[in-house]
């Protein structure tokens, strides 16, 4: 599904990821955790084709295709989805407005039967209810006046609706409190199926008790140091990072 | 009769206009009641020197046009059968033609509904000249010299009044046409509406080019239209700018406010080489409310220039003011907001808002707003900004699949379209939101 070799990606001259691998099968749920600054959301706006991220060496291919040339909306049509950790809000564009000509780009992208009003307000509406969102969002500007929570849970309605195959999760889980982790997880685990996989970027194990991951990877100073089970995180929980680092 | 006014020229006979140099005269046998109005706004014309980015209030308009321009003074007689009326977008309302600044009876449409009257300022009865007279001394006290020139030549001008307690369901759509029949003429035009004690009417006023592809307009328009509303009395007031690529047109709107009157202004406007509009609200009464948006297009090489100026004079009245801009290739906006809270207008509720979008680095957007505020227990708060379109936001919706020309383009209607929202009638709601995403379909 993805495949990262050797990866190294700068901002402004200076170098985040240094040489960072990792290999996602189709299906499978990846963790990745780390301190602060070691490079996590960088990953994120990198593999999503985020001006202002130079990519400096390694290859990245998504489906056996290489993802790194293309344009960020040519890698959301390809298949790939980045969830936010600080969605943007933009007012004056409503949610459903956004959500229809996304969903029709990336569905006619992939020459998938188009989606008449009718039935894409309807399947808007039930993915809204499984978020726990109120329908009427979708008339409101685009995460305007959104809370935290809501913000999030319209990001998992957006990923339920595009149906990529590849789904990037960037500490989705922070500022939420319980429910609404619990209604994000929920959202997540109703999405997994043989064909999708996720990269989970995560500060703490909470998450990871609701979503198993296959495969949690410490992330520190631009490369991954260690890679394990689910069990890492818990471990990771009880002694932090300086261990590995130290190691 | 005689309506004329004579211009000497070094070179050329009568009615010739020389705004470098000319003398004026008025003859006797105008509106007789006129006359004082006329005659006071040219010794304010006389006064002042031509408008020039010396003076502060032209600062950033390019003004040479005026220089050695000799502008024919309209004489009054217009070609009304070359009037194409598609352009209208109301089937249905009362509707007053204007043609080069001219009224034209016979394009002009059920303007003898009950409730209402229109007529000309020439066959106005006593009682109303007695208002239309009281109504433009108000108007007397402005900085804009051309403003001045418009009031002096106005010969004539149309009265509307809305009758007490009337409310007005037709929209009362007030549609001037630039005939651009002919060249370096001057246009003036002068609008009076008394909106009589608790009456209800919406007033649109609609401002075309005929040959919207004419490249050889030298002509300048001048107008100045006064709204009165009297207590409790709203009004719904439209001002739509769509003209051709060259003209030239320079405006005032007025609008005073007795006690309780509720004003909902909107203006909107793209197209024109230049476009000036000064808008004045004067709240004379207590708790008057005013709610002034606008939204102003300029692209190619056009300059719009809003100057507004709302007036606090008593207590507890209320004014909202939102204005949006997005400047286009090498064209510039100006917007300049003043908000006057006079000594005992204690308890004013003034809020005013600018916002602009630059599209590119060759645009241009001068913003200034103001608050001069005398009284000490009062709310006021302004804010003005200048961005291009947030970079986060392109990202935004790019990982969405969108492309990156699509998302600025959706961006930048969706600034616009925030302020769409206070625009109540319907109908032109649906002609602007499309003239927007036609005026924004070029981004890239």
């Amino acid at each position: 599904m993805l495949s990262i070799k050797d990866l190294e990606a700068k901002v402004e001259d200076k170098t985040i990821l240094k040489g960072l691998s990792l290999d996602i099968k189709p299906g499978e749920i990846h963790a990745i955790m780390g301190p602060n600054g070691s490079g996590k959301s960088t990953l994120g706006y990198v593999l999503s084709g985020r001006d202002g991220y130079e990519v400096t060496g390694g290859s990245a291919t998504l489906n056996g295709e290489d993802i790194l040339s293309l344009d960020a909306d040519e890698r959301a049509k390809k298949g790939l989805f980045l969830a936010f950790q600080y969605p943007v809000e933009i007012p004056g564009v409503s949610n459903m407005e956004f959500l229809k000509a996304s969903v029709d780009t990336v569905r006619d992208y992939q020459g998938k039967e188009p989606l008449d009003t009718i039935s894409f307000m309807k399947q808007a509406r039930e993915k809204c209810k499984e978020v726990n969102l109120d329908p009427n969002f979708l008339k409101r500007g685009v995460n305007e006046g959104f809370s935290g929570g809501e913000k999030k849970r319209n990001e998992i309605m957006q990923m339920m609706m595009l149906e990529p195959s590849l789904c990037i999760l960037d500490e989705t889980d922070s500022g939420l409190d319980i429910d609404a982790l619990q209604v994000v997880a929920n959202g997540v685990n109703a999405c997994r199926d043989e064909n999708r996989s996720f990269i989970i970027v995560t500060h703490y194990q909470r998450l990871l008790d609701y979503i198993i991951p296959d495969k949690v990877h410490v992330l520190s100073d631009g490369k991954i140091i260690k890679s394990g089970g689910s069990e890492l995180a818990l471990e990771l929980e009880e002694k932090g990072y300086s261990w590995i680092e130290k190691a | 009769m005689n309506n004329s006014f004579q211009f000497s020229n070094t070179q050329s006979s009568n009615k010739q206009l020389s705004v470098a140099d000319f003398k004026y005269s008025l003859e006797s046998d105008s509106n007789e009641w006129l006359k004082d109005f006329r005659t006071d706004s040219y010794s304010s014309f006389v006064g002042q020197p031509i408008p020039s980015r010396k003076i502060e209030h032209w600062k950033y308009n390019d003004t040479a046009f005026l220089k050695n321009a000799n502008f024919q003074l309209s004489n009054g007689r217009i070609n009304e059968d070359k009037f194409n009326p598609s352009q209208q977008i109301f089937a249905d309302a009362i509707t007053c033609v204007f043609i080069d600044g001219c009224y034209s009876a016979v394009n002009s449409n059920n303007t003898n509904e009950l409730g209402i009257c229109i007529t000309q300022f020439s066959k106005a009865n006593r009682q109303q000249a007695d208002k239309i007279s009281k109504i433009l001394n108000i108007s007397k006290q402005q900085k804009n010299s051309l403003i001045q020139l418009n009031n002096a030549l106005a010969s004539d001008g149309t009265y509307i009044e809305i009758k007490a307690n009337q409310k007005i369901s037709k929209p009362i759509y007030l549609f001037y046409v630039n005939s651009n029949q002919s060249n370096n003429q001057l246009f003036t035009n002068q609008l009076v509406v008394n909106c009589g004690r608790g009456s209800e009417s919406q007033i649109i006023e609609h401002v075309v080019s005929c040959n919207m592809n004419s490249n050889q307009n030298n002509n300048l328009s001048l107008q100045q239209s006064i709204i009165n509303l009297e207590e409790q009395s709203h009004c719904q007031h439209y001002r739509l700018n769509l003209e051709s690529q060259t003209s030239k047109q320079v405006s005032r709107c007025l609008t005073i406010l007795a006690s309780h009157a509720k004003l909902n202004s909107f203006y909107y406007s793209n197209g024109s080489l230049l476009n000036k509009t000064d808008i004045d609200v004067y709240h004379q009464g207590v708790s008057a409310e005013a709610d002034l948006t606008g939204i102003y297009l300029p692209s190619e090489e056009q300059t719009i220039d809003y100057h507004t100026n709302v007036e606090h004079q008593v207590p507890h009245c209320q004014t909202r003011e939102n204005f949006r801009g997005i400047v286009a290739d090498s064209s510039k906006a100006t917007f300049n907001g003043k908000i006057h809270i006079f000594k005992d207008a204690q308890k004013s509720d003034a809020q005013l808002n600018n916002k602009n979008l630059l599209l590119t680095n060759r645009a241009e957007i001068n913003t200034k707003p103001e608050l001069e505020i005398y009284a000490d227990d009062v709310i006021c708060a302004h804010g003005a900004t200048i961005a291009k379109i947030d970079d986060k936001a392109i990202y935004y919706l790019q990982t969405r699949g969108i492309d990156k020309t699509r998302a600025k383009k959706m961006l930048s209607i969706g600034f616009i379209n925030e302020l769409l929202d206070h625009a109540n009638n319907k109908i032109v709601y649906q002609f602007l939101h499309e003239q927007v995403q036609a005026c924004l379909s070029d981004i890239n």
